[in-house]
């Protein structure tokens, strides 16, 4: 019988990095609580199952799909980006980090199409912050918030 | 347009599959580049609809995908896409798929 290896927030947080620095040339390293909440935010998560089903989330304030079109555009303009373009940013941030975490561990699996929203101060940031299964990422300068739910 | 090198005249950008399909009904493309996973029309039921209809069923179609397994990309390539990538790909990843169907580009 073959063993389930479930994700883990570490190979969330490897994964997000990774995914990061290939897209878009962005390093991301892990940082310590505190967390700086956000005013405004975008909340991305993916859903994957078959071996295991869990979502992967991540909320990161919209400055981190900027740098990402940024980067990827090389000299375009992310501040001209519709806001549409950049919650597409944030989708494909998850759907990439996704893959990878879950390639990372092996197994089969099928994801989701990813979600996104836009959350704000009244969000429950206390659930989140209080799971040992949350992370947090600096990917150059800014902060972003990695978890897994299984 | 500078896709890996290649200078691409026209890129069409189409946010799922029925949209993809408009844009191919309106403009002439060479190279269709998918992903596997959209909303409304996914990239498999675009690959199918584009290879039953006899204007769209000529283009080549490079499947893209960040699914950790590629069993099923594998199996659309055999029946009918010209390649697959999985995300994230470099340039080089890309260009070295669009070589068997346009032979050296750069």
């Amino acid at each position: 019988m073959t063993q389930v290896i479930e994700p883990t927030i570490s190979a969330a947080v490897i994964a997000l990095a990774k995914s990061l620095d290939l897209m878009a040339f962005i390093s991301a390293i892990p940082e310590e609580m505190p967390y700086e909440i956000p005013a405004e935010a975008v909340h991305v998560s993916i859903a994957f199952r078959r071996d295991t089903a869990g979502t992967l989330h991540i909320i990161a304030p919209v400055d981190l799909p900027r740098a990402v079109l940024g980067n990827v555009l090389a000299g375009g303009d992310p501040a001209a980006c519709s806001p549409a373009k950049l919650d597409d940013a944030m989708k494909e941030i998850a759907n990439i980090a996704c893959g990878q975490m879950l390639r990372s561990i092996g197994g089969k699996y099928l994801l989701d199409l990813p979600t996104c929203s836009h959350v704000y101060a009244d969000f429950a940031w206390k659930t989140f912050l209080e799971d040992d299964q949350t992370a947090v990422v600096n990917a150059e300068g800014i902060q972003v918030l990695v978890r897994v739910t299984l | 347009m500078d896709i890996a090198g290649v200078k691409a005249k026209e890129m069409y950008e189409a946010g799922d599959g029925e949209q993809a399909l408009k844009v191919l009904h309106e403009h002439p493309v060479d190279l269709v580049l998918a992903d596997l996973h959209m909303p409304v029309v996914s990239g498999t039921e675009l690959v199918r609809r584009m290879k039953a209809d006899p204007d769209l069923n000529p283009i080549p179609v490079l499947v893209v995908s960040a699914d950790p397994d590629t069993e099923h990309l594998e199996n659309l390539q055999a029946h009918s896409v010209n390649g697959y990538l999985r995300k994230p790909f470099t340039p080089e990843e890309l260009l070295k798929a669009l070589q068997p169907i346009f032979g050296e580009l750069a």
